[in-house]
């Protein structure tokens, strides 16, 4: 279990978290929502121990984040940025190869290159593994971060993997936004800790088992995706008049602007 | 699904650094045999057993004397000069991101070349230092405090929020240049023969009248350089996807990107004090190696290190045997060769990189 509890964050006399507590487990997908400058990213990066919050605490399974090495860190969660972009024509199994380095000193073993393996498999992308990661269409340059996370997490138990996804899908087309959150679902099924930061909500409607909604740094509203995607609780969030229905065959909730 | 998929390649570069160690025993045997007085390299073995005092077989006294104390001394400065910029071309490319980054490029040669140009002028006044126990390393010691003040104004004002903008660094760069270049023109303005003279022949750069104590001191600061590079090749790489990605794998980026910073000033202005302004060298070489084998960092450091050497060796080699038995400044060699293999590359990736530009 990841937990936050009453973080605050400051930048200068700029509150931008102010007092969140959440919890998020494994099992389910937990997506955090809000409008743009609601600290989103920022609770994300506070999570990830990349900030540390001026108040309160980051707990990774009853372990306090701060006593715990960067190295133990970078071995057990995992980061995904929006977009990342390199200048270098390196090979696909070379980025993917970076997911291990907090494991190996100076060469990878053999164990390493299986894990990479996997992982691109597990994306459907080991035939790119020899191509330079810059002749690659923005989606499948994205598909070959996840499997450098993935990569990099792997070897640790289940329960004690957290995967924290920044915005994954903002920059990828429908079909690989739904094949995205489809693996992070299904990872997260397996009971790795899974948090990712979504735009747009009915993409996160469809995918979430737990959502959190930020609203100017603070908790708007939490719980299932019934319980927190409804017409009175997007308004406080957005400021826009809305209406939620349900979709004729999939059931989950569609929210479309008035 | 994908059982027939093949496996990732497992990378093994062993084959390919000794290849690379053998062209450079091959270059240093070369270049040891070349010059105003050639030697035969039967004789060159000879002069190795009884400096060792292993043969005591007869041979000239006076060309024992002229190989051990000016051939080899320069031979093995070139090598270690050739890996050092190249080293640091490989590691600067890392830091800033881009492969057209070498140290002329971003201030830290013509910083060290102002530091050294300072010492040659106005060193004899600095009294209290020159007579206590930095004196004999003052002129490293400006070199390094030049390089690094150039390296550094570039580094901070190219980089924002912990991305490097391509345009102000090259700008950056051509200020930095321009301020430090005048500033040693102008010291060379009110310079006194013979250190205006000096000026002039270092800003050149050549391996005329080195001695062993040059070796020593550029063997020391390249091969320790060199060694802790290769130590933070995967911080290296890792920063290659960014800083907060670096953060990500368990890195420290600030902390690394400063010391890879000092590590590639010491060895630039170590050898650029030794033995002048060499161009190109830290740009070409790791550029070879990218078109060899990728551009894995570790890789590119463990290759510059020896094709630099070989090159640089090479280099001087033919500065002696052009206009023999005079010789040209090696820079003017390396200027005269690596501009247009520069502007090739330049031209040939216009053409072929999908992603358009130089590595975009």
């Amino acid at each position: 279990m990841l937990e936050a509890t009453d973080i605050r964050y400051r930048i200068g006399d700029k509150e931008i978290l102010r007092g969140i507590s959440a919890q998020f487990e494994g099992g389910v997908l937990s997506v955090i929502v809000g409008p743009n400058g609601s600290g989103k990213s920022t609770l994300l990066r506070v999570l990830s121990g990349e900030y540390v919050a001026t108040e309160g605490t980051v707990h990774y399974d009853s372990e306090p984040l701060q006593r715990i090495s960067h190295r133990d860190r970078a071995r057990m969660r995992a980061v995904l940025s929006q977009r990342t972009e390199l200048t270098f024509p390196l090979t696909v199994s070379e980025i993917v190869m970076m997911g291990r380095y907090p494991h190996f000193l100076l060469k990878p073993s053999n164990e390493d290159y299986e894990i990479c393996e996997a992982a691109l498999e597990r994306m459907g992308a080991l035939e790119l593994a020899a191509r330079n990661y810059l002749t690659l269409s923005g989606g499948e340059q994205q598909i070959v971060q996840f499997a450098r996370i993935l990569a990099q997490i792997a070897g640790a138990s289940n329960r004690k993997r957290y995967l924290l996804l920044d915005e994954p899908t903002t920059f990828l087309d429908l079909r690989h936004q739904h094949q995205f959150l489809h693996i992070a679902q299904e990872l997260a099924s397996e009971g790795m800790v899974v948090v990712a930061v979504i735009h747009d909500i009915n993409l996160a409607a469809q995918y979430a088992g737990f959502i959190l909604a930020l609203e100017s740094g603070r908790v708007l509203s939490q719980g299932t995706v019934h319980q927190v995607i409804r017409p009175e609780i997007i308004h406080d969030l957005y400021h826009i008049e809305v209406e939620v229905i349900a979709g004729p065959h999939t059931g989950f909730p569609i929210v479309i602007a008035q | 699904m994908r059982s027939e998929a093949v496996p990732i390649v497992r990378q093994s570069f062993g084959i390919l650094y000794a290849a690379l160690a053998v062209l450079l025993v091959a270059a240093l045997f070369f270049a040891l045999s070349v010059g105003a007085v050639s030697i035969p390299v039967s004789q060159i073995g000879i002069y190795f057993l009884h400096a060792f005092g292993i043969s005591s077989a007869a041979h000239p006294v006076l060309e024992e004397a002229v190989f051990l104390q000016i051939r080899l001394p320069r031979v093995l400065l070139s090598a270690l000069v050739g890996a050092a910029l190249s080293v640091s071309g490989a590691l600067m490319q890392a830091l800033f991101r881009n492969p057209i980054v070498e140290p002329g490029l971003v201030g830290t040669s013509a910083g060290a070349a102002f530091g050294a140009a300072f010492v040659f002028v106005l060193g004899h006044q600095l009294t209290w230092l020159s007579g206590s126990i930095v004196g004999p390393f003052m002129l490293p010691i400006f070199a390094f405090l030049g390089g690094f003040l150039a390296t550094i104004i570039v580094y901070r004002v190219s980089t924002f929020s912990g991305k490097v903008t391509v345009a102000t660094m090259l700008l950056a760069g051509i200020a930095i240049n321009g301020l430090f270049g005048s500033s040693t023109g102008f010291l060379s303005y009110i310079a006194h023969d013979p250190q205006a003279r000096s000026i002039t022949f270092w800003m050149l750069g050549g391996f005329g009248g080195v001695d062993w104590n040059a070796v020593k001191l550029v063997s020391v600061t390249t091969i320790l350089g060199t060694l802790l590079a290769v130590r933070n090749s995967k911080g290296l790489n890792a920063l290659l996807l960014g800083e907060a990605e670096a953060g990500h794998l368990g890195m420290n980026p600030k902390q690394l990107q400063r010391n890879i910073l000092i590590l590639n000033t010491v060895m630039v202005a170590t050898a650029t004090s030794m033995v002048g302004v060499i161009a190109f060298v830290g740009l070409i070489v790791p550029h070879i190696l990218r078109i060899i084998r990728g551009s894995d960092t570790r890789y590119l450091l463990i290759g510059s290190s020896l094709l630099g050497a070989t090159l640089l060796v090479l280099a001087d080699a033919l500065s002696r045997i052009i206009i023999a038995p005079g010789e040209l400044p090696v820079g003017v060699i390396t200027s005269f060769v690596g501009a247009p293999v520069f502007l090739w590359i330049l031209i040939r990736h216009r053409s072929i990189d999908p992603v358009g530009g130089f590595y975009a």
